[in-house]
């Protein structure tokens, strides 16, 4: 956040009142000398009246009220100008989000089914534990479709995890939610939806903490193009720690072993979803990793600051009427 | 030709006559300069304000109404006008008219009693730098002459004031003995002044006549008053305070005392005039204590 400093949203306001502001006041000196030339009175001798002390004061006084008075129109006149110039801040924001990248990967086979909204709401509680991470979501059965990017707009990644646990609990209303996830050969393609997920992480060549929730029952239910195998060694190669997250439908079974061993072969661990220290440990395992800078575009904030203009043109009215006033003497 | 300024000083002298008479005016003017020789021509009637002692009792005792004598080879006198024509006399007066109207006005009057009296009337005037002077005559026109050469010179670019300069004129340049009507500035009279009034009365009759100024304090708000001096222009809020007028009306009160004294002192006979209104009856008074001043 920098700040550039006042701005004017109309300076031609300023511009142009200036102008008005000096040609009237030479029009009403031109009309007041002219009218005073026609009426005046030499007099003789006055040098009586202005060696007075009496006089001398009365001078002294008038010209600071003078001044006063021309001191304070001319701030009244300038504040009320640049006022009327709408004086601006800006503040250019160049947001620079120190994250991690966090992909959840959820697996809507029909073995799921019954785990999913579950899960949905297991990651809600995990987007609630960071701020400032990004955070992606990919859907995955045959194939696997991107609910949304990586982002770090929180309430729009409520919004849409909201919207999937609706679609995971049956509401015909969210069918569209599922768009795109039945292109492959068979259906639960494991292997496929992690290696998707692996490569759903943008800015590669950024070294950068990379994880990734990978919930799946390890169930595969058809033709991989990759296995899962394959997967987990694009995840190491990649450098993206796979946590996952497994319902354990039928107790720790071979699928779970090997899910297991492939999930800790990237740097990351494996819990069961009955695990109660899960999100904790998904959560400080993931802050534990260094968190890289990167640049947002930057964008430039206006607000309206009228304070100043306003408090100086109080000011100048304050000074004008009290020396116009005619103080009691 | 617009209306002439002896016109002027005539016809001031004829509204005022309808209080008194002209005749007593003149009267009172020849009683005060009377001169007198010691051949007796004749008989006029008495008008008031001619000198008891020129009544001719045996004549009035013949006759129903007083009569007064009238000599031959009446001796003339000189009246020389002394007028300021600085530019302080170009100034505005109490009544709002410039100083030198006044000053004309007053100048015009005498003079116009002397010249009906038969007697001469000449001018000195000037400025701080420079004197002028013109003849003593007797001629109405030349009175006429002398009033336009003063409203000529009277200019407010003109020189600045400073009557000693002319009072020294007269000094080095008169031997005879003069009446001298002196028209001045309202200023403070300085020693040099009083020193050469000191001079001058030995030798001369004076008369004073100061032409008032206008009361800064006292002109409308509307107005813009500036010094002619210097075109120092007064703020219109500064000289309308009620405390800067008492002040300088008690200055201006202290400084006329002060004048007053010094000429008292000197035994010059003066008065202050600040409208041609109040000319004629000012003249009046003035010559009406010149006269009880003589006797």
């Amino acid at each position: 956040m920098e700040l550039t400093g006042p701005d004017l949203k109309w300076p031609g306001v300023l511009a142009v009142g200036t102008l008005l502001a000096v040609v009237i006041a030479y029009a009403v000196y031109r009309l007041m000398s002219r009218r005073q030339a026609r009426a005046s009175a030499a007099v003789a001798n006055s040098s009586a009246l202005t060696e007075l002390p009496e006089f001398r004061r009365a001078l002294r006084r008038h010209r600071i009220r003078m001044a006063v008075l021309a001191a304070s129109a001319v701030l009244l006149g300038g504040a009320a100008l640049v006022g009327a110039a709408r004086p601006l801040d800006t503040t250019v924001d160049r947001p620079q989000s120190r994250s991690r990248d966090i992909m959840l990967c959820l697996d809507i086979s029909g073995s799921m089914a019954a785990y999913d909204a579950t899960l949905v709401s297991t990651f809600k509680t995990l987007v609630q534990s960071f701020q400032g991470e990004r955070i992606g979501l990919v859907i995955f059965n045959s194939s696997a479709a991107t609910v949304f990017p990586l982002t770090d707009d929180y309430d729009f990644i409520n919004d849409e995890l909201d919207s999937a646990a609706r679609a995971l609990t049956g509401d015909p209303a969210y069918d569209s939610f599922f768009a795109g996830t039945f292109n492959g050969r068979g259906t639960s393609l494991i292997g496929d939806g992690l290696a998707t997920c692996v490569s759903s992480f943008d800015k590669v060549d950024l070294q950068r903490a990379r994880s990734l929730v990978f919930a799946t029952d390890n169930h595969l239910a058809g033709r991989p193009i990759i296995d899962v195998d394959e997967a987990g060694a694009l995840a190491k190669a990649k450098g993206v720690r796979v946590y996952g997250l497994n319902p354990e439908e039928d107790g720790a079974d071979q699928e779970a072993t090997d899910m297991r061993e492939i999930v800790t072969g990237t740097g990351g661990r494996y819990y069961a979803m009955s695990d109660q220290s899960a999100i904790k440990g998904i959560v400080d395992s993931v802050q534990a990793q260094e968190a890289t800078l990167i640049d947002a575009a930057s964008r430039s904030l206006y607000s309206d600051n009228p304070t100043l203009p306003i408090t100086l043109a109080g000011l100048g009215l304050v000074g004008v009427i009290g020396a116009t006033r005619r103080w009691a003497s | 030709m617009t209306t002439t300024l002896l016109t002027r000083v005539k016809s001031k002298l004829f509204v005022h006559a309808r209080r008194k008479s002209r005749s007593l005016l003149e009267g009172e003017y020849a009683s005060v300069f009377h001169g007198r020789s010691l051949d007796y021509d004749d008989l006029r009637d008495y008008v008031p304000g001619d000198e008891v002692r020129d009544i001719d009792w045996r004549a009035t005792a013949r006759h129903q109404a007083p009569l007064v004598k009238r000599y031959v080879a009446t001796r003339k006198q000189n009246l020389m006008l002394v007028i300021d024509t600085g530019r302080g006399m170009a100034a505005t007066t109490r009544s709002g008219e410039p100083k030198k109207s006044v000053a004309i006005a007053a100048a015009g009057l005498v003079g116009y009693l002397a010249q009906r009296h038969g007697d001469l009337v000449g001018l000195v005037r000037g400025t701080a730098a420079t004197t002028v002077a013109h003849d003593l005559r007797g001629s109405e026109a030349h009175l006429e002459l002398l009033l336009r050469a003063v409203d000529a010179a009277t200019v407010l670019d003109g020189d600045q004031s400073n009557l000693a300069t002319q009072l020294r004129w007269i000094v080095r340049h008169v031997r005879r003995r003069l009446v001298l009507l002196v028209v001045a500035d309202d200023k403070e009279l300085d020693p040099t002044l009083d020193e050469l009034l000191r001079r001058l009365h030995v030798q001369h009759e004076i008369l004073w006549i100061t032409v008032e100024d206008a009361d800064p304090t006292a002109l409308a708000g509307d107005r813009m008053a500036y010094d002619v001096a210097d075109t120092y222009t007064l703020p219109t809020l500064v000289r309308l305070d009620p405390r800067v007028r008492t002040a300088y009306a008690a200055s201006v009160a202290e400084r006329v005392q002060r004048t007053a004294a010094l000429l008292d002192r000197r035994g010059i006979n003066h008065a202050r005039v600040g409208s041609s209104d109040e000319v004629v009856a000012t003249v009046f008074a003035l010559l009406e204590r010149q006269r009880r001043a003589r006797r």
